[in-house]
């Protein structure tokens, strides 16, 4: 039996949530699938995984009345880790669907520019501007983008690493339990593997 | 900087990896989930899976490979073939799979890009065009006329114009994939897939006729590509040699100023 608490990943209708368990398993964490507040409970972390629109999401967590459980475990201390859409309602406010957020960063969400194809598509070069400690080296690495939106913070000592899509936008940000990816974690092959076996293996980043 | 895509397409039969020339003639590779693991321990970027007969059987596309490359894999990988609702296509992502290729069923229901790009996002929403070279006509005034059900299917329709209404509906990236080609290794339709990708603003794939490294190069330095479509190179039995991931990468990068992800 392992006596581990497992990683709590936020299922919704329109997130990748089996995605990311595939890879926590992968990695032989342990992780269950949270559905409602009271899922939360036990858990050493919790993931929100995302694939859909800012709106939807949050639209989605209103529905469980997980948005007020995370905000409330999360300021609590629980450790969080967000993919993508859940790096994007870290802030107040996104462009798209006009969609107010979970808030818990200053700052909004906007459309890319113009100027390159949106969606981003692919495997863009992540550069640490300010990597946690217990990261390791912090090496830079290519991690898989699936975007239309990107974060604008209003403070940017939240930004932990960047990378470019018509100009420098977060790729990482990351304040004390708070860490969040643009980029797909489970998808970015052994480099991202490995990023999330430093976050939540025990000892790791988030110290769960 | 972000970088051109690899992606190597797999032609599922029954359950079994097959390639094709122009759409015919499908010969047995192997095992789609040993290759799938051995391509991304190689460094592909990513992996396309087509069931191929499920759409012309009318038939439901086999989760239990894309399950089964789930489990193994961990870069992205589309699936398409036999998606008619989206219902299918959440049964395919729950499954595993991130994005959803859509095909002959995008221009016999255009209605179902648009649902699942409001279902998913359109990021998750691929459409696959079968194209054609044709003598232009006031119908078809690009010369590429679009086919559907395995190449075997005209349908009078342009593919300039059908690769913008799929923009419209809501298609977040284009597979333009050359009937002619298909098969031959006699390199990418290039114009077609330039004509393409001048017109969208979303991400164009160029697909059918790599047979080397000097053909990927075309389609990214002189098509604008964003990704390729490779499969014989890999490992068509047609072919005599096939290329490693890391080798293909590397002769890529002497044949011009191609950004791409750094082999393992």
């Amino acid at each position: 039996m392992d006596e581990r608490l497992p990683v709590g990943i936020v299922d919704y209708a329109a997130g990748n949530s089996a995605s990311v368990l595939r890879a926590l398993r992968h990695l032989g964490l342990p992780a269950r699938m949270v559905t409602r507040p009271a899922e939360l409970v036990g858990c050493s972390a919790v993931v929100l995984p995302g694939v859909g629109a800012a709106g939807a999401t949050m639209r989605s967590l209103a529905e469980s009345g997980l948005d007020e459980a995370l905000d409330r475990r999360v300021r609590e201390g629980l450790a969080y880790v967000g993919i993508c859409v859940g790096l994007q309602v870290l802030f107040e406010h996104s462009e798209e669907d006009d969609a107010d957020c979970l808030g818990w960063l200053p700052g909004s969400v906007r459309r890319l520019p113009a100027s390159v194809r949106v969606p981003q598509i692919g495997w863009n070069l992540v550069t640490w501007t300010r990597p946690p400690p217990g990261l390791g080296d912090g090496a830079d690495a290519h991690y898989y983008f699936v975007n239309s939106y990107v974060a604008a913070p209003a403070h940017p000592s939240c930004v932990a690493a960047e990378a470019d899509y018509g100009g420098p936008f977060p790729a990482v940000v990351h304040e004390d339990n708070v860490f969040a990816t643009q980029f797909h974690l489970e998808k970015s092959g052994p480099a991202g593997l490995a990023l999330l076996s430093r976050l939540l293996a025990p000892g790791g980043v988030l110290g769960c | 900087m972000l970088t051109r895509r690899l992606v190597a397409c797999f032609d599922v039969m029954a359950g079994r990896l097959t390639k094709a020339r122009q759409f015919e003639d499908n010969v047995d590779v192997g095992d789609p989930v040993d290759f799938a693991e051995r391509l991304y321990h190689d460094g592909i970027d990513e992996i396309v899976f087509y069931d191929i007969t499920a759409s012309s059987e009318r038939r439901r596309i086999d989760l239990e490979t894309v399950e089964k490359v789930a489990e193994k894999v961990f870069v992205p990988f589309t699936v398409g073939g036999g998606i008619r609702s989206v219902d299918d296509m959440r049964a395919v992502l729950k499954a595993g799979a991130e994005k959803i290729s859509i095909d002959s069923m995008a221009v016999r229901d255009p209605s179902l890009v648009t649902a699942g790009a409001r279902a998913f996002g359109s990021q998750c929403v691929v459409v696959s065009m079968q194209v054609k070279a044709v003598p232009p006509t006031r119908a078809i005034p690009s010369g590429y006329e679009i086919a559907i059900d395995g190449a075997r299917v005209m349908t009078g329709m342009d593919a300039l114009e059908w690769a913008g209404r799929a923009v419209e509906l809501g298609a977040g990236e284009l597979v333009v994939n050359s009937i002619d080609r298909d098969g031959t290794h006699a390199g990418y339709d290039l114009a077609v897939t330039k004509s393409i990708a001048e017109a969208v603003p979303v991400p164009v794939i160029a697909s059918g006729g790599a047979g080397n490294a000097e053909h990927v190069a075309e389609a990214f330095l002189d098509a604008d590509a964003q990704a390729a479509i490779i499969s014989s190179m890999l490992y068509s039995p047609r072919m005599a040699e096939h290329y490693s991931v890391p080798e293909l990468k590397a002769e890529l990068r002497r044949l011009g100023p191609i950004e791409l992800r750094p082999s393992p």
